[in-house]
Formats: structure tokens, C-alpha cells, sequence
């Protein structure tokens, strides 16, 4: 990337070849630990659902299913915040290791 | 014909005089319209600067085409909002079936990043927080009462009958069914949804809305702030606390999340602002809700960028668009825990 943008004159063509290479970064990142992302996420999701049997995707459709019935209860759903959130944060990690994943602090 | 013939043509029907357009160019950007710049005299008038803003081939959901652009545009400018009122409305100028319509070139600043972090754009931030408010009061006084004909009924969903819409409820909706239509399902967004649906606001005023509030649809002077409020496609009857709420979106700080609205101011003064310009009290914990609700909304419009390059649109802004869906999940759930979580 850095050595192909300097010679596209195109200012366009150069934006896009600077979101070309940061997929190309976003992929390769995510397939050096997708492994144990994968793992983690489905056991965060698991003890969530004890009942239920699957792939984290077959899981999170579950989850996402119970949500959309409104079926949790005050206590299942604190639990399914705190569990999504840390999923979600295991992948900003990764995707965008710069995001601040803790509230911002404003100014008054 | 070339296009600077039609709208020649097209001008000079509109105005009853002679039209000579010297230039007409592309303008990049734009997901839902193509914008031109074209030059052009209208009898003896001085030569004029102007944009054409037409219809594209895609759209995005719940935006207005160019004739319900023109009509709100025409109602914003009635009651005295600051932005370049739409001349000249015509169909099959650009592409048959699309709508396009001129409107006054505005001079200034509209990329986000460059309002909030140049440092020349300083003296213009002081003065944002105030001029912005004062605008949204105008567009908040434009009501169905006032103006019934606005949007002609059932286009979209909050086109309704206004005597009976609750824009949260609508909107709610809205997105669940969005969300149901994605080919994966996203149970933090489904999480955040339920909440929501939990904590829905006693009452929502019913008014204009902008839609899409936010740097980036403004146009900006170094030294005298706010040239222009732009882009009216997301225009629509909602509730003032959607705009006010859109604003202070995480990702609409363009880095500067200790200034929550818009990267350059903090809340307080913009509330105290609008309270004073729309007369209305300002509820701190009504705009945390849509907060959320905003998260989740852009979170679900990244996710359809996505799909649209599925779909075979293969600009690969859209995947960047559509991975960057995490970041606004992850804030609305961080903000189901209070402001401070």
C-alpha cells in the first residue's frame, strides 16, 4: 500500500487504496487470533444459554431471538449486557485496537 | 441532448428568460442523490454559482428523493432556517424517473474531521454550539399542524397519521424489522432494541426533524461558524430529542470525545442554547435514550452499507462503512449503564 498510493495520482483512487489496505490489515489481524476470539466469545455466550447447543453463531441467533420475544429477565439480560459487551470488546481489539472502550470523559 | 442542454432548457421554461450554463462537473459523495456544479447566467442576472442535486440510482431506507427534499427545504426556509432554499424542481434531468432541483453554492467547510481538529476552525467552534441550537428551534416550530401536506402519507413509516404517530414507537419498529432482515442476526443490537422498548420515553412531541444533524451536514466559516444546514434527505416527523441526541453521537466527535456535541462543544451550553431559542426544556435522561437509539440506527444504516456491496454496488467504502458497526454497537450498549459506564 505504501508503495503503490504515491503512484496513483488520483486522489480518489488513493482513498480507496488506503481502505484497501486497511481491510487487508482488519483480515489478516482477525485470522491470526480468530481461533481464540471464536472460543471466548461462544463460551461467554454458552454460560448465557446453559441450555442451549451450537456454534456462536447458532448461540448468538438464540440470544437475539430471546431478546427480540423480550424474554429475559432483569438479571439475564445484566448478565447478556456484560457478556456482549466483553465480546464486542475482544473484537475492537483487534479490529481497532485505538478505540477507548471506556466511557469518555467530557468536559463540563 | 448533453445535460447542459436539458437544463438549459429546463431553466429557462422555469424562469421565461435566456439561460447560458458555461460549466456543469460532478461533484464526488453523495449514497443517496449525485450533486453537480454548474455555472450559469439567467438573463441579464449576474452569473451565478449553483448545485444541481439530483435523484441517483440508489437510495438508502427512510431517505426522501429530491422532490420531498424540495418540499421540506421550501418549508425550512420559510421559517428562517439557514440553508439555500431549492429553485427550479424539475424530473428526467439527470436520469428518467429521478428529480433534481438547484440550489445556492455555499462557501465553506463541510468534512467533519476538518471543522473539528483544524485549528483555524477554532473561532468557528465557539460559535456553533449557539448558532446550531437557534437552528434546530426552527426546524423543531415546522409541525404537522402547521404544514399537513409536508410528507404525502404512507411513503414511509413516520408518514403517517400524525394525529396517532409516535415517532419512537415507529421508529423502534423500524429497526427491528431492519434487524430481522439482515442475513445475521446482531443479539447486542437486539439487546440494546429491548431496552429501548423498556424505557420508552412518557411523550414525544411531534415536529420536523432534520434527521441527520450532525458535522459533516453542516457548512462552515473559519471565523463566522455556520454557513448553511445541508442534506435534508432523512427529513422526517420525529422528536426534537432525536436531533438533539444525533449530534453527540460517539462517532460524530471525529476524535474529540471530551466534546460531545459535534467534537466542539459540551452539552450544557448547547442545551441552555436551545432551550432559550425553542422555548422547550431540555430532558438530560430523554436524550440518553435516543442516544442509544441513535447508536443503534447508525450501527444498522453501517450494516445495510454492507449489504449494498453484497448486493453487487462494489465500492468498498461500504465494507469499511459496515465493519465499523461494532464500534457503534459497543457505545450503545456501554451507554445502557448510565453515562458513565
Amino acid at each position: 500500500m505504501n508503495d503503490a498510493r504515491p503512484a496513483l495520482g488520483d486522489p480518489r483512487l488513493a482513498f480507496r487504496a488506503l481502505i484497501a489496505g486497511n481491510l487487508a490489515r482488519l483480515v489478516a489481524a482477525n485470522l491470526a487470533v480468530d481461533e481464540k476470539l471464536e472460543t471466548e466469545a461462544t463460551q461467554r455466550l454458552q454460560l448465557l444459554l446453559p441450555n442451549q447447543t451450537g456454534d456462536r453463531a447458532a448461540l448468538e441467533a438464540d440470544l437475539a431471538q430471546l431478546l427480540r420475544q423480550d424474554a429475559l429477565d432483569p438479571q439475564a439480560f445484566a448478565a447478556a449486557r456484560t457478556a456482549l459487551l466483553a465480546n464486542l470488546a475482544a473484537q475492537l481489539s483487534v479490529d481497532n485496537p485505538l478505540f477507548d472502550l471506556s466511557a469518555p470523559k467530557e468536559s463540563p | 441532448m448533453s445535460l447542459a442542454d436539458k437544463l438549459t432548457a429546463h431553466v429557462a421554461a422555469a424562469t421565461g428568460k435566456t439561460v447560458n450554463i458555461s460549466k456543469v462537473d460532478l461533484l464526488p459523495g453523495g449514497a443517496c442523490q449525485e450533486n453537480y456544479k454548474v455555472e450559469l447566467r439567467v438573463g441579464d442576472d449576474a452569473a451565478e454559482t449553483l448545485v444541481l442535486r439530483a435523484d441517483s440510482k440508489g437510495s438508502l431506507p427512510g431517505s426522501l428523493d429530491r422532490a420531498g427534499e424540495a418540499r421540506v427545504i421550501g418549508a425550512a426556509c420559510a421559517a428562517g432556517v439557514k440553508t439555500p432554499n431549492a429553485r427550479w424542481l424539475g424530473r428526467d434531468l439527470t436520469r428518467a424517473g429521478s428529480y433534481a432541483y438547484f440550489l445556492g453554492w455555499v462557501d465553506g467547510e463541510a468534512l467533519g474531521r476538518r471543522v473539528v481538529k483544524v485549528e483555524k476552525f477554532a473561532p468557528a467552534r465557539a460559535l456553533l454550539a449557539e448558532q446550531l441550537a437557534a437552528e434546530l428551534a426552527k426546524i423543531h416550530s415546522i409541525t404537522p399542524a402547521s404544514h399537513p401536506d409536508l410528507f404525502p402519507v404512507g411513503v414511509r413509516p413516520t408518514d403517517r397519521d400524525t394525529r396517532t404517530l409516535d415517532p419512537c414507537r415507529v421508529l423502534l419498529d423500524d429497526l427491528a424489522l431492519s434487524l430481522n432482515a439482515l442475513s445475521r442476526p446482531r443479539p447486542a443490537l437486539e439487546l440494546a432494541l429491548s431496552w429501548l422498548r423498556a424505557h420508552l420515553p412518557s411523550h414525544s412531541e411531534v415536529t420536523l426533524v432534520h434527521g441527520d444533524f450532525r458535522v459533516g451536514n453542516f457548512m462552515v466559516h473559519e471565523e463566522s461558524g455556520l454557513q448553511a444546514l445541508l442534506d435534508w434527505e432523512f427529513a422526517r416527523w420525529g422528536t426534537p430529542a432525536e436531533d438533539l441526541a444525533w449530534i453527540t453521537l460517539r462517532d460524530w466527535r471525529f476524535g474529540r470525545l471530551d466534546l460531545p456535541v459535534g467534537g466542539f462543544s459540551p452539552r450544557e451550553p448547547f442545551y441552555a442554547a436551545y432551550e432559550r431559542h425553542s422555548g422547550r426544556k431540555v430532558d438530560r435522561e430523554e436524550l440518553r435514550f435516543w442516544e442509544v437509539l441513535g447508536n443503534v440506527r447508525w450501527a444498522v444504516g453501517s450494516l445495510y452499507q454492507g449489504r449494498r456491496y453484497v448486493e453487487g454496488e462494489r465500492d468498498i467504502e461500504l465494507i469499511a462503512v459496515a465493519h465499523r458497526a461494532t464500534e457503534m454497537e459497543y457505545e450503545a450498549l456501554r451507554l445502557l449503564g448510565g453515562p458513565n459506564a
